[in-house]
């Protein structure tokens, strides 16, 4: 045995029990909340949450307390969340991350400056409420077709406290990869925007 | 004396690296980047619209992804997620 792992702190079954016990009491209803957001079932949202408890306890050993226990609860849900949907097939998934980048790459011309840059109408009325609550029911629609990864890096951006060095680290992507993918994702959500 | 020929590349920058900029938290922004995206913003209007477009994208998703925490879950379904978490120890 290495002298490293000495440092390790090994946990007994009755302390993971106990850890995730008190998650349930901590985090049980912002999971719940979180879940419903995304199902819009009360019901499904406490399956899923329990689910994810279960499964956070199952592989407690991955967690290592590399990132806040919230952060890694939530990537497990949205894991979840992204099973449902494709079973329930309710949501249209783009699941090549490829498609994305195409996507995204056909906004620009060659020279790579935008291309039919036009002052989008929908774009223009700055203080109008209803061109602002158009943009955000068309944005809701847009951020489900998103890829999976591009909607979770959105997800973790807007709805956790984290860093941005731990949600990297959260999704296993380096810093740069991770701004590059929150720009893709705004660059579609803004194609997708115009087009609806 | 400064030597402007070094700063040259910069103002070369093409909408595409540009509008990658915009997407950075404007606080985590180097002052290269910073440098760069306000002189290409004064010379170009399609990134100047599509900075004032990401605003309103920015704002709009933490809006959205803002979720209600009025919900709570009920003692009763912890209790049962708690009474798996034991079954699961045994």
């Amino acid at each position: 045995m290495s002298f490293f792992s000495f440092k390790k702190k090994i946990f007994t079954m009755d302390d993971k029990v106990k850890i995730v016990e008190n998650w349930v009491h901590l985090y049980g209803d912002m999971l719940y909340n979180w879940a419903y957001n995304k199902t819009n079932s009360k019901e499904i949202a406490k399956d899923l949450v329990q689910e994810t408890f279960i499964a956070a306890f199952r592989k407690y050993y991955q967690f290592e307390n590399k990132s806040a226990p919230k952060t890694w609860l939530i990537a497990i849900l949205n894991n979840k969340i992204i099973d449902y949907h494709r079973a329930t097939k309710n949501t249209k998934y783009i699941s090549i991350e490829n498609n994305g980048i195409v996507l995204t790459d056909t906004m620009f011309d060659n020279d790579n400056f935008w291309l039919n840059e036009l002052d989008q109408k929908i774009w223009r009325k700055e203080n109008d409420k209803t061109s602002a609550e158009l943009i955000e029911e068309k944005l809701k629609k847009c951020i489900s077709n998103l890829p999976e990864k591009w909607s979770l890096a959105i997800s973790y951006k807007y709805f956790s406290d984290e860093k941005t060095d731990a949600i990297c680290q959260e999704l296993n992507i380096s810093t740069s990869n991770y701004w590059q993918i929150i720009h893709r994702a705004k660059l579609l959500l803004k194609k997708c925007v115009e087009l609806q | 004396m400064i030597d402007f020929r070094k700063y040259l590349p910069y103002l070369l920058y093409s909408c595409k690296r540009v509008s990658a900029i915009i997407s950075i938290n404007p606080l985590e922004r180097t002052s290269k980047e910073r440098y760069i995206l306000g002189y290409h913003k004064s010379i170009c209007k399609a990134c100047h619209n599509y900075q004032y477009q990401n605003t309103i994208i920015e704002a709009t998703l933490s809006k959205s992804l803002k979720i209600d925490t009025s919900l709570k879950l009920s003692n009763e379904k912890k209790a049962v997620i708690i009474e798996f978490i034991n079954k699961e120890a045994v």
